[in-house]
């Protein structure tokens, strides 16, 4: 019985990932840049006026 | 030990959303120059000059705003093209000889900083038999005649505005004519000589100078201190283009100079504004600013007369398509609205009326 309890605390512990800290760091990134160039292509253009 | 699916995609969640907030951080501080175009303040630097003096030739277009508007409605409606709509020209009592044509004309004179003069024509109006009688009172025919008017600036190609090109011909055929783009076959025709019977215009003295086409979204250099700034606008009786003039006045500030504004005068301020050196300060506009040009009167015209007073303007020299109710109402709202004299037809004294004059610097 303890050692069933043992096993599942170990499963249940958190690390943190940095490959995915990476990852999520440069989509977010080119998320924001695809975002502000939507934007800006929108809002400054002059034919769309 | 393997890379726990759980694990990886809070990394990556944690990792997007830092990313995403660094990206907006970064951008709208250090790199914002990357992302966001400079706005056009005074990019274009025209120059400077010390003053003008604008001559109301004529601002009474048409003598009848009802038959004018019958005229358009009998043909077909507004977007009817205006060289086959039959102009009523007979029968009109309160008309030029019975004609309800009239036409817009100011003459500008403009002193540089050195002391040398010019003087240019914007518009030449549409009737001519009445127009040759205002070119005659401000004494523009012997002007012409002597070629002492540099230019006809046409803004628009409509009727009240381009059709009195004869007027203009018939004493300086060789004077340079600038247009905006957007000019129908017709007004070429129509400079060149033609006849118009339906509309009942015509031009027997075809013009033999330089023609220059003004494109549209540039500001437009014509002198130290004097350019021109052309509009893609879309008008009545199939009209499209339309240009107008910004002045720089030494201590004082630009000057707008109208004939319809059919751009809408907020947009015309706005790139002044924005694309003008000095165009920051608005020290005073003229001319139409087609608000009210047949009197009726719509809400959002007050959402209007509420946006001007913040470009701070100090003299108001409107006419012609801005409409009385549209001065009475500028008046109100603390404009400084220049008052005319109401003489040669121009009906009341609410706004500069023909052969009134009006100068800035």
């Amino acid at each position: 019985m303890s050692e069933m309890k043992a096993m599942s605390q170990e499963e249940e512990k958190t690390e943190f990932n940095w490959p995915g800290f990476i990852v999520g760091l440069v989509v977010g990134s080119g998320l924001f840049y695809l975002t502000i160039k939507l934007i800006s292509a929108l809002m400054f253009s002059r034919t769309a006026a | 030990m393997g890379v726990s699916r759980r694990n990886f995609l809070k990394g990556l969640a944690l990792g997007g959303t830092t990313g995403y907030l660094a990206m907006a951080g970064v951008s709208s501080t250090v790199m914002k120059d990357v992302f966001v175009p400079k706005p056009l303040v005074g990019d274009t630097d025209i120059g400077m000059c010390k003053s003008i003096k604008c001559t109301v030739v004529s601002e009474t277009s048409w003598f009848n705003n009802a038959r004018v508007v019958q005229d358009m409605k009998d043909a077909g409606g507004l977007l009817v093209n205006q060289y086959i709509i039959p102009w009523t020209n007979t029968g009109v009592k309160e008309g030029y000889n019975g004609n309800n044509a009239g036409g817009y004309s100011t003459l500008i004179d403009i002193e540089f900083m050195d002391g040398t003069k010019k003087k240019m024509l914007l518009d030449c109006g549409w009737n001519t038999d009445w127009m040759d009688v205002c070119f005659k009172r401000e004494g523009v025919d012997k002007m012409l005649d002597n070629k002492e008017i540099d230019l006809l600036f046409v803004t628009h190609e409509h009727f009240d505005h381009y059709w009195g090109v004869e007027s203009v011909m018939k004493h300086d055929p060789g004077i340079r004519v600038i247009v905006p783009k957007g000019f129908y076959k017709e007004g070429f025709d129509l400079l060149k000589g033609a006849n118009f019977p339906v509309a009942h215009v015509k031009n027997d003295f075809p013009h033999t100078g330089k023609l220059e086409v003004r494109e549209s979204g540039k500001v437009h250099p014509i002198y130290p201190g004097v350019a021109s700034i052309s509009f893609d606008s879309a008008i009545i009786t199939r009209v499209l283009g339309e240009q107008a003039l910004v002045f720089n006045i030494k201590d004082k500030g630009s000057v707008a100079v109208t004939g319809c504004c059919h751009m809408g005068i907020i947009s015309f301020l706005q790139e002044i504004k924005q694309r003008v050196k000095g165009g920051d300060k608005i020290y005073g506009v003229q001319g139409g600013l087609h608000i009210s040009p047949f009197e009726d009167w719509d809400p959002q015209y007050d959402d209007l007369i509420k946006a001007i007073p913040k470009y701070g303007i100090e003299v108001m020299g409107c006419n012609h398509c801005t409409g009385y109710l549209t001065a009475e109402k500028m008046v109100l709202a603390g404009l400084p609205v220049v008052q005319g004299t109401a003489r040669f037809k121009s009906k009341k004294k609410l706004y500069l009326g023909n052969g009134d004059q009006i100068k800035f610097g």
